[in-house]
């Protein structure tokens, strides 16, 4: 299956190129969109293939990798759009979606887009348990009891906060 | 739906596995939730306390938002805690030594005045009250066996400009009518620099209460002239002048200067027995003059809370990220009311009537001993 990325119709002028997920759906996108992704641009610039394959990105997290790269790649939108076109992007997603999306764009070197996710997950984190932060990123706890114990009581005033959420 | 989260489990792990990655969502934490992210596990609070981790977390600053204002207090009995009139939190802070005295809160960074014992050396710190490090600043009293009395220590740090902060003492060479020196220490050299002697030789001020602001050292006295010190230039201006109503026949005129999230405030409360209002002005950015920012009418809380009618303060400016969100706080015996400006709505944030520091019809915390708290994790 190939889907055309969103933003105009290719034509032949425009250059193209395919991009795989690891569940096997491929993206036409724009070379001009592509090579936003610095990892992207080298590979393009290595070989002549037009189909590049990411073993580790799936659909749902490629799409909208590359939703953000053609809307950045587009020359008639402002610079203003684009940063609440940003906003918009991470608005809302769950902290699972995130973590994908921060994975892909470190993978595909996409530092902007990398910084706006991460930053996003930080808003999010610094409002909740460490439990919580433990259970997201799959952490097993290694203090003892007794050194957890003596952190908590180093900052007590720290942790003196009702406002923390574990959900 | 196994399978899913399996997955999910396995984009949680390679982040965690991830140095780099990891390093920088954790780095766009502010320093408060870093502190407890420490307890996540060892190899989190290995990242989190290595040195390179807080000099880029302080130059990241800017990226990350103005946490909420919260304050250090001391209590009349010489108790710290921390304060939070947002979250309502109020908790002990203690310092290391009991002898320890907070001269100047400073972006993040404290300058610190203390003793090991009750009559011992007074020496002076720089602290980090998130990362708990310190370091002692030797002032060498002495100029060619010429014994000088120190006048004013005061700290100069701003991340906007550097990760490095400043040390401006200022010394007398004598206690009446002396000539005024200024040192200057540099942490980045760990040197002194000597700025001569740039002030008026009649000045007549007291160089104690400082505050650092657009890297200038202001000395801001209600009621006699202001100075400030360019650390850039090395040249001492005068501060504006602040013009305030006059005190009527019988009414008690209070005057405070107070930082509050980069701003330099002066805060004037009138009271009489049936009219009480506070003014706030704001030291203009170019430093032209104070503009007047808010006028309050305090009788409808001195109505709710009859305690100020016995003893008022103001222990603080709290200016929220817009104008709407900003606000006062009052102290009267027993109680910390927070005023906000745009609906002149009020309520307690601190209640200590049950608490064993309240004294009937006493305030507990003095004008001097509020402290913004900025966390950071400044390196000292």
């Amino acid at each position: 299956m190939v889907t055309t990325d969103e933003k105009g119709p290719l034509t032949a002028k425009k250059k193209s190129v395919i991009i795989r997920s690891c569940d096997g759906d491929e993206f036409l996108v724009s070379e001009s969109a592509a090579v936003l992704s610095t990892s992207l641009k080298k590979i393009l610039e290595e070989k002549e293939d037009r189909l590049i394959h990411l073993s580790d990105i799936d659909n749902k997290t490629l799409a909208m990798v590359i939703a953000y790269l053609s809307t950045h790649a587009d020359d008639g939108l402002s610079d203003d759009l684009k940063r609440s076109f940003d906003q918009e992007f991470v608005s809302g997603k769950e902290f699972d979606v995130l973590k994908y999306l921060v994975l892909a764009t470190d993978t595909l070197q996409v530092t902007c887009l990398c910084y706006t996710v991460a930053k996003k997950m930080a808003d999010i984190m610094k409002n909740k348990l460490v439990e919580w932060v433990r259970r997201e990123f799959d952490i097993q706890n290694d203090y003892t009891p007794e050194a957890e114990a003596e952190i908590r009581r180093l900052d007590a005033w720290a942790w003196d906060d009702r406002q923390l959420e574990d959900d | 739906m196994e399978c899913q989260r399996s997955v999910s489990r396995r984009s949680a792990e390679i982040i965690a596995g991830n140095e780099d990655l990891l390093m920088e969502i954790i780095l766009l934490l502010p320093a408060k939730p870093l502190i407890k992210s420490q307890l996540v596990c060892k190899h989190w609070l290995s990242i989190i306390s290595t040195p390179s981790f807080s000099h880029r977390h302080t130059r990241l600053f800017r990226r990350r938002p103005k946490p909420q204002q919260s304050f250090i207090l001391r209590t009349i009995q010489s108790q710290f805690f921390y304060f939070s009139p947002i979250c309502k939190v109020f908790h002990p802070f203690p310092f290391s030594s009991p002898y320890t005295r907070i001269l100047q809160s400073c972006n993040g960074l404290l300058l610190i005045e203390s003793r090991n014992s009750k009559y011992g050396q007074k020496y002076y710190c720089v602290y980090n009250p998130i990362t708990k490090k310190s370091r002692i600043v030797w002032i060498e009293r002495s100029d060619k066996n010429k014994k000088r009395y120190i006048s004013g220590v005061s700290l100069a740090f701003d991340p906007k400009r550097s990760i490095h902060y400043k040390i401006v003492c200022v010394m007398a060479t004598e206690l009446f009518q002396p000539d005024y020196f200024v040192d200057v220490y540099d942490s980045e050299s760990h040197e002194w620099t000597s700025f001569g002697t740039p002030f008026p030789s009649d000045i007549n001020t007291i160089f104690t209460n400082a505050i650092y602001w657009n890297n200038r050292v202001y000395w801001i006295r209600p009621t006699s002239k202001s100075f400030y010190l360019d650390l850039q230039t090395g040249n001492v201006g005068s501060a504006p002048d602040i013009r305030t109503p006059s005190r009527k026949h019988g009414e008690i005129n209070k005057n405070y200067v107070m930082e509050s999230n980069d701003h330099i405030h002066y805060v004037s409360i009138y009271l009489r027995p049936h009219m009480k209002y506070l003014l706030v002005f704001e030291l203009l950015d170019d430093n032209s003059g104070w503009f007047e920012l808010y006028r309050v009418n305090l009788n409808p809380i001195s109505a709710a809370f009859p305690e100020m009618n016995v003893q008022v303060g103001v222990l603080g400016i709290v200016r929220g990220e817009t104008e709407e969100e900003s606000s006062v706080l009052l102290h009267v015996p027993g109680k910390v009311i927070l005023y906000k400006f745009c609906d002149c709505s009020f309520e307690v944030v601190l209640d200590l009537t049950k608490s064993e520091i309240y004294k009937e019809d006493q305030l507990q915390f003095s004008r001097y001993d509020v402290y913004q708290f900025i966390e950071s994790l400044a390196p000292v």
